[in-house]
């Protein structure tokens, strides 16, 4: 198998979405090159539709989502190696009862096993500052210690590209900006579906979805402005 | 279900050996009928469980319904036959359930799932997956708590609206989000490259065109 490159771009040609007859999205066209992209719109606009296309979790009805040379369709398992995804409400994403099993749980199922596994396991847990919930039973923890626990199963896998589906929707103030620092300060490309305008200030595109297509895409100020105007209307 | 990483010298033992000695232990209890004899068992199960060097006042919280339950027994037992049948059979059911405890308390439930998922292996013979066996296993565990505490959060919103007995409007919401939530956790499995696919049972022959 030839090495993945190490953050390959991600391209979106001709995408359609249909479920039950509807478009959840249409017509999408875009590649996604930069180092923090913002996705914003309404409730229902089709934002996480468009994510969980990056990862194969949702496969287009018409077109093709590529990560490099890999299409979700035909390469799902080795496209989830280089996009990892964090969900909105991180119990759902926590599967295992205790917090390091959890956090092996992916890379287990890249097949690593022994120290190079626990390593792994007690490294992304010191990156993140959270070594101290490394026994803890999964459900004692708060809100802002599963979206952590939730970030490091994903950052453990070594993607290249992390996205996060509306992160801080279940966080309170200090575990928003808890999250929005680790976040600023990944290697990995970040994709983020987000409400929170503030988080997006300083990104590099901001791409609003509204009814199913990309209606901005650019600056966040500008893009900003955009949603604030269709938000009102 | 132990919390935090097993402590003690028990620890170190292999999960195999410690439910294999589990099992031949259940087997001895039952076949010697003589008091002393289990009088020595359940010094030794005692042992073992303080070997697992689980702080006193959690062992007690654990240990008092099982000291209750037996009390129970005992009582009943001299009442209905002698007192050496009561004392055997009380012996004999503490000294197996601290030797559970003593096995549970020092084994990490990763350890434990990775024995179930040896033992179940040959299922596969039979078209199981034992991979998938064990994680549903884990998962029963880790999502007890969690259907607890949206159960007992719908029941709480039912009694804001002045719904006190009706288990219908506390079960449906609660069937409801549990179907919503194993949606989203088998995406997250997904996402985590869990491979669902059963073992093949004998490598595929390349077709020849």
């Amino acid at each position: 198998m030839p090495p993945e490159p190490a953050n390959p771009g991600i391209r979106l040609t001709g995408v359609t979405v249909t479920r039950e007859g509807t478009d959840v999205l249409r017509d999408v066209d875009l590649t996604l090159d930069e180092h923090r992209i913002a996705v914003i719109g309404l409730n229902g606009s089709g934002k996480s539709t468009l994510v969980r296309l990056l990862n194969a979790l949702v496969l287009p009805t018409r077109g093709t989502v590529r990560v490099g040379e890999l299409t979700t369709a035909q390469d799902a398992k080795r496209i989830r190696r280089q996009v990892g995804f964090v969900f909105q409400n991180p119990e759902n994403q926590i599967v295992m009862p205790l917090v390091a099993e959890d956090i092996a749980f992916g890379v287990k199922n890249l097949g690593l096993r022994g120290t190079e596994l626990t390593d792994r396991v007690d490294a992304v847990l010191d990156r993140l500052g959270i070594t101290h919930l490394r026994d803890r039973e999964s459900y004692t923890l708060s809100g802002g210690e599963k979206q952590m626990v939730a970030l490091a199963s994903v950052l453990v896998m070594e993607p290249s590209t992390v996205v996060f589906d509306e992160p801080t929707t279940m966080l309170d103030r200090r575990n928003r900006r808890r999250l929005q620092r680790t976040i600023d300060h990944l290697d990995q490309r970040a994709i983020v579906v987000t409400h929170d305008l503030e988080m997006i200030s300083a990104y590099e595109r901001t791409l609003v979805v509204h009814e199913g297509r990309i209606a901005f895409d650019g600056e966040p100020a500008a893009a900003l402005d955009f949603y604030c105007r269709i938000s009102d209307s | 279900m132990n919390g935090s990483r097993p402590g003690g010298p028990l620890a170190a033992v292999p999960a195999g050996c410690k439910f294999g000695f589990l099992f031949v232990a259940s087997i001895v209890l039952y076949a010697v009928p003589h008091v002393p004899a289990q009088v020595a068992f359940f010094v030794l199960a005692v042992t073992a469980v303080l070997l697992t060097r689980t702080p006193l006042r959690r062992l007690g919280r654990l240990l008092l319904g099982l000291f209750l339950v037996v009390g129970i027994v005992f009582a009943t037992l001299v009442l209905t036959s002698t007192w050496e049948a009561a004392a055997v059979s009380a012996l004999r059911l503490l000294s197996l359930c601290l030797f559970a405890y003593a096995v549970t308390l020092s084994t990490a439930f990763s350890e434990m799932l990775a024995l179930f998922e040896t033992l179940l292996r040959p299922t596969r013979h039979l078209g199981l997956n034992s991979a998938q066996i064990s994680l549903a296993l884990s998962m029963t565990i880790r999502f007890i708590p969690e259907i607890r505490s949206q159960y007992l959060a719908i029941r709480e919103a039912q009694f804001a609206r002045g719904l006190h007995n009706s288990p219908v409007a506390v079960l449906v919401p609660l069937l409801v989000r549990t179907l919503e939530s194993a949606q989203e956790i088998s995406s997250a499995i997904d996402a985590r490259c869990y491979d669902s696919a059963p073992p093949a049972r004998r490598p595929t022959p390349p077709v020849s065109d």
